[in-house]
């Protein structure tokens, strides 16, 4: 009987014995299971991250201008075909349909698209997340060709000469906002009674007074008081055939220059802001910002000293960061009074690590004058002119009124 | 008629003890089966703990390494990220604006540039995690937070799409740094999968 019911026990523990295998055959497996489907998607997922982003990297677009026919051309100078997510036709504006902006949706490789310069988009955007900027690539490439030929041939001149970005309407476009400061004397006192920059155009005396933060005093007026007629400035101080903007005081509804020749300052700091002038971003290695300011002052018929000190400085918008330079000069005389300085100042990119921002660029100009023979009169100034300012490698955001 | 009676009692005997001997052996078996179920039982709860973890953890895993986000456009006032998934899957995100540490909701600078891909949503802080050196730790603000979830039509038009999805920062309005996170929304709580500092 013992035999017998030794069997049933048996029985019973094989069968609590199969049971539990069976769980623990479950639980391995089901842990083996789930251990490696979490390495393999874990590897699968690290895999086509770096097939992306080897993919990504091996997209190129290139930007070319053409001179002859005034055209940007687009091209995919990468190793995969580039398929575009959106395009920005402007600086706040997308669309997401790449044909509404003449891109087709995919850009082969190798495959060129033209743009008239005022048509081709802001930015491309693909769908592996590069950002293209196209349009300030291509205008910075145009910019280059009108300055190398303006400086090289024209003498004068620059990218944007006072002239021009008057006579084009890029001072007068509503983003345009200059904003200045002049102190006089030794004590370098903010001289608050010079209220306007003025300037002479087709349409007679324009002035410019603006406020960053009321854009609504953006832009250039045209002179209502005094009348037009009253006024007797020389609109080209040292006949060049540019006129000048011109720091000038409104006082007993007269407009005149800074200072008199026989009581004007013998020091005078002018600071000139032209806010949110221009975008650099990392197309750009090296910007450059040319000047040329007249000054006329009164020496009395005597030996004199004046010593000129420009500096230039970009302000980005977004970080505040403030990049300064001193500038160079070079003076040439067009008259027994009147002084042409004119110079540049470079800011290679990634020597000041530029980031890309939105900058306002400030032009300061010191004048010291001294005197030579203590029996002499002290030398005055009367003019303070800005002809142009230039800048190349950025984009300039005032744009023409059309 | 003695070897009978005995032979009778020996028989009555052996069927008694064969009675009782089922008996046992059945006691014994449903004892069995009643610990071997439950241990079954048991361990398959964990291991099914152990597999729901492991799955939101692969999960999490797959969004971190395929939630790509770059800057697409800066402008004075505003900065406008791209949002992209690098593989194409069904995944339902939100997007949310702290302050650098985490501890203030900032949510209220971010602007759809299309009103149709993100729906603002409050939420439980308590069901919001951030990722730190790899671990998950509930977020420190208290109480709830707006949060921005994609739009049923946005997963289909641009993380099926492979598609960036792009959303915008308004700057002026930061009181400071701030920083865009990317939440999975995984059993009903957010998990951070990726980050963009963005400065006032």
């Amino acid at each position: 009987m013992l035999s017998h019911k030794g069997r049933w026990r048996g029985q019973v523990e094989v069968t609590g014995a199969i049971i539990a295998v069976g769980v623990l055959l479950l639980v391995i497996t089901t842990l083996f299971y789930s251990i490696i489907q979490l390495q393999q998607a874990t590897s699968d997922v690290f895999a086509k991250r770096a097939s992306f982003e080897s993919e990504r990297s091996l997209e190129r677009v290139s930007v070319i201008y053409d001179p002859e026919g005034g055209l940007c051309i687009v091209r995919n100078a990468g190793g995969v075909d580039v398929e575009v997510a959106r395009v920005w036709v402007s600086d706040s504006g997308f669309v997401e349909e790449p044909e509404a902006a003449g891109l087709p949706a995919t850009i082969r490789r190798g495959e060129s698209i033209s743009f008239a310069v005022d048509a081709i988009p802001v930015a491309i955007v693909t769908k592996r997340g590069n950002v293209f900027e196209v349009r300030s690539e291509c205008l910075r490439q145009a910019a280059m060709a009108r300055s190398v030929v303006e400086v090289i041939y024209g003498g004068v001149g620059g990218f944007i000469s006072s002239q021009n970005i008057i006579g084009a309407g890029r001072l007068t476009s509503d983003q345009a906002c200059i904003v200045y400061e002049v102190y006089r004397g030794d004590s370098k006192k903010e001289d608050k009674t010079v209220p306007v920059l003025v300037y002479r155009n087709e349409a007679g005396w324009i002035y410019h007074k603006c406020d960053p933060n009321d854009p609504s005093t953006y832009g250039w007026k045209l002179v209502t008081r005094p009348p037009q007629s009253s006024i007797e400035l020389d609109p080209d101080l040292d006949e060049s055939g540019v006129n000048e903007a011109i720091v000038a005081r409104n006082i007993s509804s007269t407009l005149i220059e800074i200072g008199d020749p026989n009581q004007g300052p013998t020091s005078v700091s002018v600071n000139l802001t032209f806010y949110n002038v221009i975008r650099i971003s990392s197309s750009a290695d090296v910007v450059i910002v040319f000047y040329k300011f007249v000054i006329k002052a009164n020496v009395g018929g005597q030996p004199h000293q004046v010593s000129y000190n420009p500096r230039v400085a970009l302000i980005a918008l977004g970080s505040g960061s403030r990049y300064e330079a001193p500038g160079s000069v070079a003076v040439s005389s067009s008259g027994e009074y009147v002084a042409v300085i004119s110079g540049y100042v470079v800011f290679p990119r990634l020597f000041y690590n530029l980031q890309n921002d939105y900058y306002s660029v400030e032009i300061a100009l010191e004048i010291n004058t001294e005197k030579i023979n203590t029996g002499s009169s002290a030398t005055r100034i009367v003019s303070v002119r800005l002809e142009y300012i230039a800048i190349t490698g950025a984009e300039i955001l005032w744009k023409p009124l059309p | 008629m003695i070897e009978v009676a005995c032979g009778r009692e020996v028989m009555k005997r052996a069927s008694l003890r064969g009675q009782s001997d089922l008996i046992g052996v059945v006691v014994l078996l449903g004892a069995v089966l009643v610990i071997g179920v439950a241990f079954a039982g048991m361990t398959l709860t964990s291991v099914s703990t152990l597999v729901s973890v492991n799955r939101v953890k692969t999960a999490l895993s797959e969004d971190q390494s395929s939630i790509f986000v770059y800057v697409e456009r800066e402008n004075t006032t505003h900065t406008c990220l791209g949002i992209l998934r690098i593989v194409p899957d069904y995944r339902v995100y939100a997007i949310g604006l702290f302050t650098s540490d985490l501890s203030q909701d900032l949510s209220g600078a971010i602007t759809p540039p299309k009103p149709d891909t993100l729906v603002p949503r409050t939420i439980e802080s308590s069901r919001v995690y951030r990722l730190y050196q790899g671990e998950y730790y509930p977020i420190p603000v208290k109480g709830s937070i707006n949060v921005y979830f994609l739009t049923d039509q946005a997963i289909r038009d641009y993380i099926l799409q492979r598609k960036p999805l792009l959303v915008c920062v308004d700057r002026s309005g930061l009181p400071s740094d701030g920083y865009l996170v990317v939440f999975s929304f995984i059993n009903n709580e957010l998990y951070e999968v990726r980050g963009w500092y963005v400065k006032p």
